[in-house]
């Protein structure tokens, strides 16, 4: 590959990083505030009417898988998973390639087979089973949708960053282009 | 079993050291074994992690964070930072005091050592270096000090215990947590008050009553916050995930519009990263009950039980043990993962030993929050190093007193059930 086009391979990846992150931390960002909102009111119709509207716990409940799902693939895009890199960094640069190109194939077979596979199969198989919520009029289906949904981000994160660490020259430092 | 344990053991290690997110280090090596027992790892992980997560007593997890942030960046830290310094930094070394004092209640407040080192390293470490005070001891009281917050509750490792243990009550480990936390507090400040003799740190200014007075009426409001979760939990006035959203509905009013300290435009990104750090969290807790589930298909509680029990019949023995295998564990393990993994396996132990439930998940959380502060993975050594902008290399043999002290408070809090059951049982939990 000619050194312009891998620099524009390098932009484009980014590029598209960028404008997804934004929008799945605003997913993230309404999910957490329709969460505190409901877990609030929760508590004060406990108080205004003396019982608390059942549908708000299980809204809860559901909306904290969302936040935790489409959060989890952001953390991706930010790199914001907790890992030890004390032993990465000491490797040479042409090897601390390879062991981060390895490491982002680790997560992508792990984001395509729990999140996509594994979860397509667990909505598919409560879909089957016509399982609904107890206070919520919707099928039990919608919790586990989470899975999939958020797995297409993740996958197309970590297959982005796989192909920003390959377009990257060895020698320059990470996020030099930046 | 052997086979199980073999990959369970010798993935999560591997991908650990590649920098692999340790979620998907335990993940993977979690679906290897469950393919090598002949599950379907995919569905398996998925339901896991969907379920794992799905419970109203991990709600208060985000909230608890939430509010965290929202305390930090309304200029809570620097408040109660004032406050401590009026009462402690008339001392020879009061410095140190003040931090590990200040430590002690914003970890409280924000449920988060993490927090904790880098809100309060950040205002502490440079006030400490212009005061002369040696920088590596400085991240060592920071670093150490910020995980009392852990054991002071509100504090989100406790309800990750509940959860794991199955039976607990959140209240009774709040309740549980408080004097051990303090004690520790009151060890570290011990070993801030032979440094600071050994190497004459000097005395800082002497604040008059009248000073005092006002640090504590600015610092009141922030501390009213854990009167408010705690006496509300304890009383039954609410549930702690409610008392979780009473913090956040808390913490908003103060910051945003009693302080004014936080703009309404900066909302959506502390949303966001209380969102993220909720994500990792979960996404820990997820892949961990998958790994814990794997192991108690594969006996290995009741096997480890066994040879435990088979060694010897001492509770003072196993429990010594039980703690040398956490320490270990703690070095390279983080503590959520910590929790969720290890409790299934000591925790039935520790009840043939005729312990509560509520002392062990004590002796637990107080044993890791030492791995918090050790090499290769501590979460808060790296964050204090972070902050004070200083090597691990270079702050561990400063460590190494404060390591005896938690060491010694560990023990004390394992071997004496007074520390933690007193409160619960006084209050009847």
């Amino acid at each position: 590959m000619a050194v312009d086009e891998k620099g524009a391979l390098l932009r484009g990846a980014i590029g598209f990083r960028k404008a997804m992150t934004r929008i799945l931390q605003w997913i993230v960002i309404a999910l957490m505030g329709v969460l505190a909102l409901d877990v609030l009111w929760g508590v004060l119709s406990r108080y205004a009417f003396g019982q608390q509207a059942k549908w708000s716990e299980e809204l809860a409940r559901l909306l904290l898988v969302w936040v935790s799902f489409f959060g989890a693939s952001v953390a991706f895009a930010m790199k914001a998973h907790l890992g030890l890199d004390y032993f990465a960094s000491k490797l040479h640069p042409s090897a601390r390639k390879t062991n981060k190109l390895i490491g982002i194939g680790v997560c992508l077979v792990f984001a395509i087979s729990v999140f996509l596979v594994g979860g397509m199969e667990l909505v598919s198989k409560t879909y089957e089973s016509g399982q609904t919520m107890v206070a919520l009029p919707m099928s039990k289906w919608w919790a586990y949708a989470a899975l999939p949904a958020s797995g297409v981000f993740m996958v197309l994160f970590l297959v982005e960053q796989f192909v920003e660490a390959m377009a990257t020259p060895v020698d320059s430092e990470e996020g030099a282009i930046e | 079993m052997i086979e199980v344990i073999a990959i369970l053991v010798i993935v999560f290690v591997a991908l650990l050291v590649m920098d692999v997110p340790i979620a998907v280090a335990i993940a993977v090596s979690a679906m290897l074994a469950m393919l090598l027992e002949g599950y379907d790892p995919n569905l398996m992980v998925a339901s896991k992690l969907a379920n794992g997560i799905d419970s109203f007593a991990l709600l208060a997890i985000p909230f608890f964070i939430l509010s965290g942030i929202l305390m930090g960046r309304g200029g809570m830290a620097r408040r109660l930072m004032d406050f401590a310094s009026t009462l402690m930094s008339r001392f020879p070394g009061g410095l140190a005091y003040v931090n590990t004092l200040t430590c002690m209640l914003f970890g409280s407040i924000s449920g988060s050592a993490a927090a904790a080192v880098t809100s309060i390293g950040g205002f502490m470490l440079p006030e400490m270096k212009n005061k002369g005070y040696n920088n590596e001891f400085s991240v060592s009281v920071t670093t150490t000090a910020a995980t009392t917050g852990l054991l002071i509750p509100p504090s989100n490792i406790m309800i990750v215990y509940a959860v794991a243990s199955g039976t607990v009550s959140i209240a009774a480990m709040f309740m549980a947590g408080i004097l051990p936390g303090v004690l520790i507090g009151l060890l570290l400040m011990a070993v801030c008050y032979i440094i600071a003799k050994r190497t004459s740190l000097s005395p800082g200014e002497s604040a008059s009553l009248g000073q005092i007075w006002t640090a504590f009426r600015h610092a009141f409001l922030s501390m009213l916050l854990l009167v408010i979760v705690i006496g509300g939990i304890l009383k039954g006035i609410f549930t702690s995930t409610e008392a979780s959203a009473i913090a956040v509905a808390y913490a908003f009013t103060l910051t945003v519009i009693v302080y004014r300290e936080v703009r309404l435009s900066e909302i959506p990104e502390i949303l966001l990263q209380a969102g993220v750090t909720t994500a990792v969290i979960m996404l820990l807790i997820g892949a961990s009950s998958g790994m814990s589930w794997i192991m108690t298909i594969s006996n290995i509680p009741q096997t480890v039980s066994q040879v435990m029990l088979g060694l010897s019949d001492n509770p003072i023995v196993i429990m010594l043990m039980i703690n040398l295998l956490l320490l270990f564990v703690g070095t390279f393990m983080d503590m959520t993962p910590a929790v969720l993994i290890f409790t299934p396996i000591f925790l039935p132990i520790a009840k043939a030993l005729g312990i509560d439930p509520v002392h062990f998940g004590i002796i637990m959380i107080a044993n890791l929050c030492i791995g918090l502060c050790t090499p290769p993975v501590g979460t808060c050594l790296f964050l204090g190093c972070g902050v004070g902008k200083t090597t691990i290399a270079r702050v561990t043999p400063f460590m190494i007193p404060f390591f005896i002290a938690m060491f010694v408070g560990l023990m004390l809090i394992t071997y004496v059930s007074g520390f933690s059951m007193w409160l619960p049982q006084l209050l009847d939990l």
